[in-house]
């Protein structure tokens, strides 16, 4: 057990497509429980970014430490298992399978921290989903699947939870309902959200890191993010 | 040395063979992603034009003429009435294919017999090179598959068509952003891939057996050969043929010829296990 | 579509998941009561026949195991059975054991090359990321070039004439032994055999291993994502597969008493796709409904001229990718939704 030090620590991280560089020397840090949101315009890198905290593609430069480990390069199913967990943006979910199947195909490995894994019921009564458990997923309307796949990110017992724009393509209800669901159901793990709805940003009240054009320029909690006039220039005056 | 020189030659007859019969089906796997399995019988539909035009008197430069016609006309005719409408479903295509193959076997079969058909060599007598005495009509496909390899490179390097068929072996939804007609492109490169192939079965014929099965054999090889050269390019046929054609005729010399293809398939194996996108990627 | 249909859909998408539905599940029922008691009613002949294509069936069945659960065509699944049926041959007329390790050792030598050949061959593709359509062709040629190697090494194989006198099975068991020669029992014996293997891999398919497997094929970068090591459940099922084929293959030699090189080739391996698409992919049962319809069509067929059936067969390919890309079966179900909807219209 390493308390004192964040649970994931990525150091300096680069990441290069050929000429262009998508990702320059970016550092962040995520305590434990701790919710971060990343913002940034289209195209400054976000969903690349995390795709390096998860494992889908390796940096070409720095070092991602995760609760002591170091986890860059290391395989996508062995990054699950030791805690990181992952949302796609678009919602991939196994249509041909139930929602109750989904969740039980994603229950893998041990619970960390002595924590009790969770459990099936558990994760469908967190999410709202109980009713629809054995409807097919393929079947589900947009923000359900959205709901089912924090869901079966949850049933890999993670500590750091990545979701990807989870909003996006939602109703207004339906962001400020997963908004609720992620403090409720998630309150004792870490989070990073990509986002690009301000509404869902602001419901969840937490410290924000903008990225643009792949470097980050700002950080700190979202009503200073808010406030700051050079991330206005970049992003949100643009609205 | 004189064993020396023959083994080399024997080699780069293979190679040759393995070129002209990989190189059409590299850039249909490339460009469109189809596994065509009923590529063998363009091979043996240009090594039956041989067949059937020396049996009608004709000669051998005719139907090597003839044959990339007749094997242009089947690819186009094959594309447009059955490729076309599986382009989405890989699996499909195999067993399409699959059963053309099978199809045009049995018509063959059928039309003319089970008995392999007669063909002759254009050329005969041998050629001394460095003290071997070597057959003429091994070293003209040699020499023939030479200028088509350098005739397909241009082709692909310095016409429209060849840019049009590498953008879309790039990149498919960019290409046909950029108005390239990517269905053109698509049913050309496969009369192309055909045509390539009949003229292989014109030069093959001479020196094997012709009869209806004769395309699988030269199916399988060829498809180690892609996944092993890689994708899409001259280049990589070129060394894939280089690799198994040559791996192959050294061995036979001193392996029976099973042992040497199994042991080739291991290789090809192997080789995918650490260079996943072969030889030469795209 | 109101959320009261929308509930009836998924009541009977949920119905349809179960898998004893019950009519279907008697039909099964009935089916096997009627072939446990075949050799009541049938003659030697017929029984033996019977039992070939049941172990063809069988075959079929570890072709949809892999086909049908991971979208995983192999195109050379005669390369496994052939190499369980030649493993069986060789090991029982080459090595001059005393019967009964003979069989013991055919069986276990001839299943375990098949499961030794998948192994190698699955690891280097599978675990390299090759999937799909590349692993089709290198399984293609893999069945080249055993048919090629079975006739070419003629000093173990046997050639093109293969061997014969591959002995029946024969079992010992402290000290009392039985060779599995008389036809019936023989008969028995395959049947219990493919019920067994059958119902193992429905139950556990049915199960959450069968949802992972389901998972992957969906989406396999999610699944890796959810944790799975996707790369070995592929490979297990192709070895597992492997080894059911070579099984069968090897049980096959003991019954016909000879080996040749069209158990390997590549036009049994033809022959078990198509089994597998009649009986429709993924079903489990499917295979052995399929096996059966397709000996039956190709007695029918080959009786008024032995060289339509291949042109069949490739016809049957072509139809089959424009027609019912989804199984012979799957146009029963389509026949039913157009005579529903007919219904309601009139």
């Amino acid at each position: 057990m390493t308390t004192g030090t964040p649970l994931l620590d990525a150091r300096a991280l680069q990441r290069r497509f050929g000429g262009l560089t998508a990702i320059r020397d970016v550092s962040l840090t995520v305590e434990r429980q701790e919710t971060k949101c990343i913002i940034g315009p289209n195209g400054a890198g976000k969903s690349t970014f995390l795709n390096l905290l998860c494992g889908t593609l390796r940096p070409t430069a720095g070092q991602i430490v995760f609760d002591g480990i170091d986890v860059t390069g290391m395989p996508l199913h062995r990054i699950a298992r030791i805690g990181i967990a992952r949302k796609f943006q678009v919602p991939s979910v196994f249509g041909r399978l139930t929602v109750r199947q989904n969740l039980s195909v994603a229950e893998i490995g041990t619970a960390h921290d002595g924590k009790a894994p969770n459990t099936v019921a558990e994760i469908l009564h967190k999410l709202d989903l109980t009713e629809i458990a054995d409807r097919s997923a393929g079947d589900l309307a947009h923000g359900q699947k959205q709901w089912l796949e924090i869901g079966m990110a949850m049933m890999t017992n993670p500590k750091l939870l990545l979701l990807d724009e989870p909003t996006a393509g939602m109703t207004v209800e339906e962001s400020l309902k997963t908004a609720e669901l992620l403090r409720t159901a998630c309150a004792d793990i870490a989070v990073i959200a990509i986002e690009h709805d301000m509404r869902f940003v602001r419901a969840l009240d937490c410290h924000t890191v903008v990225l643009h054009q792949g470097a980050l320029i700002a950080e700190g909690p979202f009503a200073d993010i808010e406030a700051n006039p050079m991330v206005r220039d970049v992003y949100l005056g643009r609205q | 040395m004189e064993q020396g020189v023959t083994l080399i030659l024997n080699s780069l007859t293979l190679i040759s063979i393995l070129v002209l019969v990989s190189l059409g089906l590299a850039i249909i796997f490339g460009l469109m992603n189809v596994i065509n399995l009923a590529h063998g019988e363009f091979v043996t539909i240009g090594a039956y034009t041989l067949a059937l035009t020396q049996a009608m008197g004709g000669n051998y430069w005719v139907a090597l003429v003839m044959a990339p016609l007749i094997g242009a006309m089947f690819g186009l005719l094959i594309e447009k009435g059955m490729i076309r409408y599986l382009y989405e479903k890989p699996t499909s295509i195999i067993l399409a294919t699959w059963g053309l193959g099978m199809v045009l076997q049995q018509g063959l079969q059928l039309v003319f017999g089970a008995a392999p058909q007669r063909v002759s060599s254009p050329i005969s007598g041998a050629v001394d090179i460095l003290g071997a005495s070597y057959p003429a009509y091994r070293l003209m496909l040699i020499g023939f598959s030479i200028l088509i390899i350098l005739a397909c490179y241009a082709l692909l390097r310095f016409t429209r068509f060849g840019l049009d068929i590498r953008a879309v072996i790039q990149d498919r939804s960019m290409a046909s952003a950029l108005g390239i007609d990517t269905e053109r492109v698509n049913a050309r490169a496969f009369a192309l891939g055909a045509a390539l192939a009949a003229i292989a079965g014109v030069l093959i014929a001479p020196l094997t057996v012709v009869i209806a099965q004769m395309g699988i054999n030269y199916l399988a090889r060829s498809f180690f050969v892609v996944i092993v050269g890689g994708i899409g390019g001259v280049g990589g046929v070129v060394a894939g043929s280089t690799l198994v054609g040559g791996l192959e005729g050294f061995m036979n010399y001193h392996l029976p010829v099973t042992v040497s293809q199994a042991l080739v398939l291991v290789a090809a194996i192997v080789i995918v296990r650490f260079r996943p996108r072969g030889l030469v990627p795209a | 579509m109101s959320a009261q249909d929308q509930i009836s859909a998924a009541a009977r998408a949920t119905a349809r998941d179960a898998t004893f539905a019950r009519p279907k599940f008697v039909l099964i029922a009935a089916g096997w009561l009627v072939l446990a008691s075949l050799p009541f009613w049938a003659g030697a002949y017929n029984i033996a026949t019977i039992r070939d294509v049941l172990l063809f069936g069988l075959f079929a069945l570890s072709l949809d195991f892999l086909w049908g659960r991971t979208g995983i065509l192999s195109f050379g699944h005669a390369a496994f059975f052939g190499l369980g049926a030649y493993g069986m041959a060789i090991v029982t007329i080459k090595l001059g054991l005393d019967p009964a390790s003979a069989s013991l050792l055919g069986l276990l030598g001839g299943t375990g090359l098949a499961m030794l050949a998948a192994l190698v061959v699955g690891y280097f593709l599978i675990f390299s990321g090759v999937r799909g359509t590349y692993l089709t062709i290198v399984t293609l040629a893999l069945t080249v070039i055993a048919q090629h190697i079975a006739i070419g090494w003629s000093e173990v194989t046997g050639g093109d004439s293969g061997l014969i006198g591959v002995p029946p099975l024969t079992f010992e068991l402290f000290g009392w032994r039985y060779a599995l020669s008389d036809p019936s029992q023989f008969y028995w014996f395959v049947l219990l055999l493919a019920s067994i293997i059958l119902l193992v891999l429905w139950r556990v398919l049915s199960g959450r291993y069968g949802h992972i497997l389901t998972a992957i094929e969906d989406n396999e970068l999610r699944a890796r994502t959810i944790g799975h090591h996707t790369d070995r459940h592929l490979l297990t099922v192709f070895v597992v597969s492997a080894g059911i084929a070579g099984l069968a293959g090897a049980i096959y030699a003991t019954g016909t008493g000879f080996v040749a090189p069209d158990m390997i080739g590549l036009m049994l391996s033809t022959e078990v796709i198509m089994w597998v698409a009649v009986g429709g992919r993924g079903t489990l049962v499917g295979p052995f409904i399929g096996a059966f319809v397709v000996w039956w069509l190709q007695q029918k067929i080959s009786s008024i001229d032995t060289k339509l059936w291949p042109m069949f067969i490739g016809l049957f390919f072509i139809a089959m990718v424009f027609l019912f890309p989804n199984g012979v079966m799957s146009l029963g179900e389509r026949g039913r939704q157009l005579r529903a909807r007919l219904w309601r219209r009139a």
